[in-house]
């Protein structure tokens, strides 16, 4: 489990820290604020942990700052200045942090003085971040031109891609997989197929490629997949971009279904979100005993940083910049309505 | 300027314009259902609806019934449909024909359940339902449209909305303040 993140001067971030809960973390806040900053922090310092990567080099590849340049990660400001980001979590028998420090003026990755890899490394993490641009209907041949050909590709996309063409897991399907497949399979009316690289979604008729497939279908068929080949198992760590993208408001309340059986099951999940109605499916589904942290980031203009606000309140989400949106949206709607301009 | 005052169960109303209790009158045309109170306003007229389930006036052991009742007339659409929309017709048609319409009218649901929700999104989502009802209730819309707008408030959003006319809500023991 993911414990804390800690950014010193890293990208838009002065100072902050997050803690995470073991259930799911849900990030909102206005454009700019860092939430996929954050998420793709998590994500390189977790994928690490199977791949062995250097972690400059992973943040180098999710973050693909221009010229692959690491000192362009850090808070822009005149003059020299260090950044770090440190991340900790638990591992059996205690924690493990993993920090990275650098200067404005690192060219490379190995500039950077990365502390704590050996222990962070010791029990690696099954991560998958999921990225708001659906990836699957571009998969055939995508792996292979990246891996041979300079693409301006972001490794989150690559990533994903590889993930959902893991070869399944041996053995059989457990109950809870069964029945979050089951869910799936329901929204989705059929189940995924793959062949040579293609994605298919397969019904009574007969088998339909992803390209013609609404997006919002392709978003199940991605965490089908996921479920399936045993990606997203208990100790996963699955992080999610924009979950309502090019998704029908409809639908969401199955993806939240999803998300909490996957977060019962033991998946712990970091989404960033701009949308009203994931929040409302979440507050309307969760139990009592699911794990969920609302995280609020805010800009503050006189620090000229991001801060943050966590709750595990729904009603207690403070700024709340979706309602707040929404807010706007009722006075507007009444000073119209009873003529007050 | 002296204050129209007036109950609406355990609801207190000080209204500082010219104001009338408009479904209760010494005769009424047979059929038609009436909103509780008609306002005047500078540019509009308002008929405003008051829905309070979480009146402290209903017996006890009717509180619970009273607002399954309630939930469920919002859920299967009867309260619009049924109740609101055709109060809110039935209203202008009499208003109409007493030529009492000289300024546009704007229809104001008043929703009195204490738990009722004060997220903006779901009052805009219950609004919308109710004037695309108001625009239409048959196979074709209206070709005259009888309601300016609508809007839907709570208790807590009331003295925002209408800062001039006081609500209060008034139990046993004490009269509460805005």
């Amino acid at each position: 489990m993911i414990k804390k993140i800690k950014f010193d001067q890293f990208t838009i971030f002065k100072e902050l820290t997050v803690d995470f809960f073991p259930g799911i973390n849900v990030f909102i806040g206005t454009n700019g604020t860092g939430k996929t900053h954050i998420l793709k922090a998590v994500y390189a310092a977790a994928d690490i942990t199977k791949t062995k990567k250097n972690f400059a080099d992973k943040i180098l590849g999710v973050y693909m700052p221009s010229e692959l340049q690491l000192g362009r990660l850090i808070y822009r400001k005149p003059g020299s200045s260090e950044g770090a980001v440190a991340i900790t979590r638990k591992l059996n028998g205690g924690n493990a942090t993993l920090r990275m420090s650098f200067s404005n003026h690192a060219k490379r990755s190995d500039s950077a003085k990365i502390i704590g890899i050996n222990k962070w490394c010791s029990e690696p993490i099954e991560s998958v971040y999921i990225p708001v641009k659906e990836m699957l209907a571009n998969a055939p041949g995508f792996n292979s031109m990246v891996t041979y050909r300079e693409l301006h590709f972001e490794e989150i996309y690559v990533d994903i891609v590889n993930r959902a063409l893991t070869p399944l897991l041996k053995g059989n399907v457990d109950g809870d997989r069964r029945r979050i497949l089951e869910i799936l399979q329901n929204a989705m009316k059929g189940k995924v197929r793959v062949k040579k690289e293609e994605f298919f979604l397969r019904n009574k008729q007969g088998n339909l490629e992803f390209s013609l497939l609404a997006e919002g279908i392709r978003k199940l068929g991605l965490l089908w997949m996921l479920i399936q080949n045993g990606t997203l198992l208990s100790g996963s760590l699955l992080l999610w971009d924009e979950p309502e993208a090019n998704l029908n408001p409809k639908l969401l309340q199955s993806i939240v279904e999803i998300l909490l059986e996957l977060q019962r099951m033991g998946v712990q999940i970091l989404v960033a979100t701009h949308d009203y109605v994931f929040l409302k499916e979440l507050d309307l589904q969760a139990k009592a005993t699911d794990s969920i942290a609302f995280h609020s980031l805010y800009r503050v203009p006189e620090q000229q940083t991001v801060a943050i606000e966590t709750t595990d309140k729904y009603l207690d989400i403070h700024p709340n910049a979706i309602a707040e949106t929404f807010t706007d949206l009722y006075n507007r709607d009444v000073e119209r309505a009873i003529g007050r301009k | 300027m002296k204050h129209s005052v007036f109950r609406e169960g355990d609801l207190r109303f000080e209204f500082a314009t010219e104001s009338e209790k408009f479904d209760v009158r010494s005769s009424s045309p047979h059929g038609m259902k009436f909103v509780d109170f008609v306002i005047s306003g500078d540019k509009e007229n308002y008929l405003l609806e008051v829905k309070n389930p979480s009146d402290s006036q209903i017996p006890s052991e009717y509180q619970h019934s009273t607002r399954e009742e309630f939930a469920k007339k919002m859920l299967d659409g009867e309260l619009i449909n049924h109740e609101l929309v055709p109060k809110a017709r039935d209203s202008y048609c009499f208003l109409h024909l007493m030529k009492r319409d000289d300024k546009p009218f704007v229809f104001v649901v008043l929703l009195g359940l204490s738990e009722f929700t004060n997220e903006e999104a779901l009052l805009m989502g219950f609004k919308d339902g109710l004037n695309s009802r108001l625009n239409n209730e048959c196979d074709t819309p209206w070709k005259r449209k009888y309601v300016k707008d609508c809007i839907v408030v709570t208790e807590a959003k009331w003295k925002n909305v209408f800062p001039e006319h006081k609500l209060h809500r008034i139990n046993d023991e004490t009269t509460s303040t805005d």
